[in-house]
């Protein structure tokens, strides 16, 4: 044994085996001509999947305001976007995860610009860091996709490893993932912008690099063999296509989205902006859509007691308590929203009808349905009520006494409906 | 009762005069106060005079000082003599004097260790004008606030493991806390030694390669326990000179050290009333007075507090006063046993060597060892957990039947009269270092003639990993990393950040069962401890484990009411894998190292009645082995030498153990290493070799070629063994020699003697009469070749 083998055995440097692509090895191979930065220039016309490049700056970006409300981001305006995606040399990050590529885009007024920054050779960081800088320079904003959490991280920490005060625009940082789950992250597998491209934008890649093999097609670059660092360009150079036609598609469903937690989360949105009515209707065409579609999936329910419960809170936040009370009793009578129409109904007729009976029977039928988690509240509740008085005559009966809201409430079983058996039982033994 | 009282009933009670063997009373110390240097910030100064500081011990003066002057030092005085504040005041002061801005970084082997400082600093803090940040950044910090402390922090408190794996390989993310990185502060230094100190000495190298890059040369302020060899321990560990801080200016009321024998109960087999129930004895006179009992085993601290408990209860006391406290704990549990015995609302807590460490539990009166610990440092460290500044306190080594135990009974001067053991590591182990020279590179790129360790050039070491390893970019005379591998999480630094098993109570609910994590035991404990049918004791409570789910780390027990404890057997046995090497000695024996594969498995376990001792039965336990790849050194002796040694002899088959236990006793010597880091099998007639063969393996998973090197060093090895034996002047086995064998008997010693005799080519000779601490002085002395010069200052 030499001292070479020697000194690989016993310290075991051989790295994990890897799985390689064919060529990795040819040290002669094509020496292509690799520029630091490279500029591609598209017309706006240009097609990407379904849609043409320009659409980004025709539409009113104000519509995605009640989307992104809550994000801190409004009236984006495209223009001042750099449209940003970066390929790293490991996923798992730290101090020796080098960024080797950066692709920038960016529309002009007539075109749709990508400038790509390759890193040649580590030892030249510092340079292509500056570049990177110099780029972006003018543009308060970027467009990324998960970059929040990816490629901002990522890109900072290599400035600060080279002592450089940097921080990535971030006026608006718009991160398309977040507000493409929120729009679709219902409907779709998952959320990758792979995904996205194909179920939403029509865009499919022909033989694309797979993103975790480029780590390993910038190592055979550092090898001396760079044949497989054009595919991480064009896979680069699609994302950041894909991001400019996404941005679009994104105000688009905004507008009108089609999924009821996308629905909600919007109603919120407008909600915060003042816009009430149109967040009541948005929320009323949630519950009724909901009811209009069968229960195929369990995952239709959770769905629609958010749906329910939503516009019964907005009902009541704006002040429409009759609405919110004829809403509550709906759930009640279909057995949804578990404790939460009880409690406020208990609540209403405590508190606006002055009728502490009632209010008891409807939290004692809450209690008899409630989780472990709700008892100490509702125990809570029930003591302050009897405490109130409303245990006397609450042994009387449920009987609703004309002209009170409790005879528009709906106490008897519906023909035909099983799911909302437990409640009803529940209210009726109080009774 | 007070402690001096107490002592006289020791000195006149037959009882007790009849079992002492040894007294020992160590010096009193009078306080050496001076006032707080003027240079300490005035608002610290208030703040310590606010919680009743208005004057400092001299040590913890020169520690500011020091500290204040950019000298690294280490305090390694003894026991609560406040070496705590040796560091947190001049940190502290910093801080505030904010020119320049300043952060420091704490590392404590433990998180445990972390909160309690954490907890302490914060006390401190509150009486500041100015906020400052002070946080435990370990596995348990949530996200959201490690991004606060990160680049907010003045203080960040954290553990070796997490610098290795987490900050370091992402320093980036921590550059404003490096900019501002003035000191580190490393407490319980003396944990660090063996191959756990060498990788911990790599981190350190890897702290002050990222503290330079970011423009710092931070300070170490160190502490540890007393060390026979602190500053020499300390400089290995940072590699940069440290001034050594030992003469402790804390005042110590007297002190006194009692060896006692339990009396002999069956003269014919020569055995002795049992240690734990000489514990008990011992109890029922100490009780009231603030004691501590160590126990040498999770089980046995179990035991013993269940007694304990009982023996409070039979007395009319409250058996709450009696609490343990060990590894296994949930933090929960622990922060409140260390609270509660803060306020003084316990008496008595038996522990493991878990209390060995600087938890904070406030001043004891007695301290009781039950059994020999196994070292001096340890026996030290555990008996300094009694003390007070003014009266009197007391430590009691209950010696056990075992051969070890009993030679200090017959020398108590032992524990007395010889040095510690001298605390080693070694930072340039080929295995380690190249280890974390990947680290290193990944963290940041090697440029130009950096050095990184000594031994291998550097250079060499980072043209393999670029060359024949794919692992660097090679350009001109720079390294970068080149791959998508985050190395340091393939590096361990010990083998004891490994999963734990968590033990879930059941009890039935109103929603059918409940189930509740109460305590977790480490993998290589949880065959002996959670093996379906085991008991399991609990502050006390038993517990019966009803299934283990392996796979998912769980084991579910139910409280029961059981008369028994129970005790599981392991055994362990070594599969070679691969032969790297082999020598033939002159016919004498042959020599190997290369690839083995331990597999260590419960087999049986007995029930054993409590205080009886009876045995209840016994069942077997059907568990996966626990395996574990690592590299191992091993010698196989001829049969018919073995058989002139003596080792067929009826009684003789100990001695192969007790050659192994020698060499584990000496080879750290020459490799640098902790006899912690090395585990001994000996098999009498090996099934591969049909002969004799003793195997020393490296204990951390994977090995660091500890093997190769006893390969190429083990004549040496050999011959120091021989020499510590021949002069050692024990008859039947002592720790300074042949350590503990199963048997534990006079022929043990001989066979060894004979098989150490052949295996070095000479005679044996007859034993000498010269202390054993010669003998080690001696096997550091020895003239040996350049690649394996001996580790000892």
């Amino acid at each position: 044994m030499n001292s070479e083998q020697r000194l690989e055995r016993i310290a075991g440097l051989k790295a994990a085996p890897r799985s390689q692509p064919e060529n990795h090895g040819q040290r002669a191979g094509p020496a292509l001509p690799l520029d630091r930065v490279k500029r591609s220039t598209y017309p706006l016309h240009h097609g990407h999947g379904g849609f043409q490049l320009g659409v980004a700056l025709k539409g009113d970006m104000t519509a995605v305001n009640p989307l992104a409300h809550d994000l801190g981001i409004q009236d984006v305006d495209v223009r001042n976007l750099a449209f940003l995606d970066t390929e790293t040399t490991g996923l798992g990050g730290g101090a020796g995860c080098l960024v080797f590529l950066v692709g920038l885009g960016h529309f002009t007024h007539d075109a749709f610009v990508v400038e790509q920054h390759l890193l040649t050779s580590p030892g030249e960081e510092e340079g292509f860091l500056e570049g990177i800088r110099a780029s972006l320079e003018g543009f308060p904003g970027v467009a990324t996709y998960f970059g929040k959490a990816f490629d901002r991280p990522r890109l900072e920490d290599r400035f600060v490893f080279h002592h450089k005060d940097f921080k990535l625009p971030a006026d608006p940082h718009l991160d398309l993932h977040t507000l493409a789950r929120r729009l679709w992250g219902e409907h779709l597998p998952d959320c990758k912008l792979r995904t996205l491209e194909e179920r939403i934008l029509g865009f499919e890649r022909t033989d694309d690099l797979p993103g975790a093999l480029c780590p390993e097609a910038y190592r055979c670059h550092l090898n001396g063999d760079s044949s497989l660092l054009q595919g991480v360009l064009d896979h680069n150079l699609d994302d950041i296509l894909s991001l400019a036609v996404l941005i679009h598609v994104v105000r688009l469903e905004a507008l009108h989205p089609a999924s009821i937690k996308a629905r909600i989360l919007v109603a919120r949105g407008l909600e915060a902006l003042g816009r009430p009515d149109r967040a009541l209707a948005l929320l009323e065409s949630a519950a009724a859509e909901e009811r209009s579609q069968n229960d195929e999936f369990g995952g239709r329910y959770a769905t629609r007691h958010r749906a329910l419960r939503a516009l019964a809170e907005a009902l009541k936040r704006w002040g429409q308590l009759e609405k919110a009370v004829v809403q509550w009793g709906a759930m009640v009578e279909a057995g949804e929203g578990g404790i939460y129409p009880l409690v406020e109904l208990a609540k209403h007729f405590e508190h606006h009808e002055g009728d502490p009976a009632r209010a008891l029977t409807l939290t004692r039928a809450a209690r008899k349905i409630c989780s472990r988690h709700e008892k100490p509240t509702l125990e809570h509740r029930l003591e302050r009520l009897i405490r109130k008085g409303g245990a006397s005559k609450a042994s009387g009966t449920l009987e609703p006494g004309p002209g009170t809201l409790a005879s528009r409430l709906p106490l008897s079983r519906p023909a035909g409906s099983g799911r909302g058996r437990h409640d009803l039982d529940a209210v009726a033994d109080e009774a | 009762m007070d402690m001096d009282r107490l002592l006289t009933k020791f000195q006149k009670d037959p009882v007790w005069r009849n079992r002492i063997v040894h007294w020992e009373v160590l010096d009193t110390a009078r306080g050496r106060y001076e006032a707080v240097p003027d240079a300490v910030h005035p608002a610290l100064r208030e703040a310590l005079e606010q919680r009743g500081v208005n004057r400092l011990y001299d040590h913890q003066r020169e520690a500011f000082e020091a500290a204040r002057a950019g000298e690294g030092f280490i305090a390694a005085t003894p026991t609560a003599s406040g070496k705590t504040l040796c560091y947190n005041l001049p940190v502290l002061s910093a801080i505030l004097e904010a020119d320049p801005a300043t952060a420091a970084l704490y590392l404590f082997p433990t998180k445990a260790l972390s909160q309690d400082q954490v907890a302490e600093l914060t006390g401190l803090i509150h009486c500041l004008p100015r906020e400052v940040v002070a946080y435990t950044y370990d596995g348990d910090t949530p996200p959201a606030v490690r991004r606060r402390i990160r680049d907010r922090g003045d203080i960040v408190v954290t553990n070796p493991y997490m610098l290795h794996a987490g900050v370091l390989p992402n320093h980036p993310k921590w550059g404003d806390f490096f900019r501002k990185l003035q000191y580190v502060v490393i407490d319980e230094v003396h944990v660090y030694r063996g191959i756990f100190g060498g990788n911990v000495a790599n981190v350190m190298r890897r702290l002050r390669r990222i503290a330079a890059h970011y423009g710092k040369d931070p300070v170490f302020l160190m502490a540890s326990a007393t060390l026979r060899n602190p500053g020499d321990l300390a400089e290995r560990l940072i590699e940069k000179p440290v001034r050594v801080i030992r003469r402790g200016g804390a005042p110590r009321g007297e002190k006194h050290f009692l060896v006692l024998n339990p009396p002999v109960v069956n003269a014919e087999a020569g055995v002795r009333a049992s240690a734990l129930e000489e514990a008990r004895r011992l109890a029922r006179v100490l009780m009231g007075v603030k004691s501590i009992f160590f126990a040498r085993s999770r089980s046995r601290v179990e035991i013993l507090v269940k007694y304990l408990k009982d023996l409070y209860a039979r007395s009319g006391r409250d058996p709450g006063r009696v609490r343990s406290y060990r590894g296994g704990y949930l933090p929960r549990l622990r922060r409140d046993i260390e609270a509660a015995l803060r306020r003084g609302d316990v008496d008595v807590v038996v522990s493991t060597n878990a209390l060995e460490l600087g938890v904070d539990i406030g001043a004891l009166d007695a301290a009781v060892l039950v059994g020999y610990p196994g070292s001096l440092a340890s026996t030290w460290q555990q008996a300094g957990r009694a003390g007070r500044r003014r009266t009197t306190s007391a430590a009691f080594l209950i010696l056990t039947n075992q051969t070890l135990d009993q030679y200090i009974g017959d020398h108590p001067e032992y524990l007395f009269r010889t040095p510690q053991e001298r605390a080693i590591l070694d930072a340039d182990n080929l295995v380690v270092r190249a280890n974390h020279l990947k680290c290193a590179a990944f963290e940041l790129p090697f440029h130009g003639d950096e050095a990184y360790g000594r031994g291998v050039e550097t250079r060499r070491i980072l043209d393999h990993m670029a060359v024949e390893s794919g692992l660097l970019h090679r350009t001109g005379r720079s390294y970068h990393w080149a791959t998508d591998a985050y190395p340091a999480e393939d590096v361990s630094l010990n083998s004891a950040d490994i999963d734990n098993f968590v033990i879930m109570e059941e009890t039935a609910g109103d929603r059918g069962v409940d189930y509740r994590a109460f305590a977790e035991v480490d993998r290589p404990g949880a065959m002996t401890a959670v093996f379906p049918g085991a008991l399991y004791g609990h502050q006390g409570v038993q517990y019966q484990i009803l299934r283990l789910d392996y796979a998912g780390r769980r084991a579910y027990a139910r409280r029961v009411d059981a008369d028994y404890y129970t005790d599981a057997e392991l055994s362990t046995d070594i599969r070679i894998t691969c032969v790297d090497r082999e020598g033939d000695r002159v016919g004498r024996y042959s020599a190997r190292f290369g690839g083995v594969t331990t597999r260590t498995q419960a087999t049986v376990y007995k029930k054993i009645k409590f205080y009886t001792g009876e045995n209840l039965g016994a069942g077997a336990i059907d568990l996966p082995a626990e395996e574990m790849d690592t590299t191992a050194w091993w010698i196989v002796i001829p049969a018919n030498a073995a058989a002139r040694a003596g080792l067929h002899d009826p009684g003789g088959d100990g001695g192969l153990l007790a050659v192994g236990n020698v060499l584990r006793g000496v080879a750290p010597l020459y490799l640098g290493c902790d006899p912690a880091d090395l585990r001994c099998v000996a098999q009498v007639r090996s099934p591969l070799y049909r002969a004799p063969t003793l195997f020393l393996y490296d204990t951390l998973p994977g090995g660091v070629g500890l093997g190769e090197a006893l390969f190429f060093g083990e004549e040496e090895v050999l011959r120091a063994a021989l020499e510590r034996v021949e002069h050692c002047p024990c008859k039947a086995g002592c720790p300074g020699c042949i350590g503990p064998t199963r048997a534990g008997g006079v022929l043990d010693k001989a066979v060894a003697l004979r098989l150490l005799a052949h295996l070095t080519g000479g005679a044996a000779r007859e034993p000498l009469s010269r202390p054993s601490a010669e003998a080690i002085r001696t096997a550091g002395n020895s003239p040996r070749r350049n690649d394996l010069s001996p580790k000892t200052g």
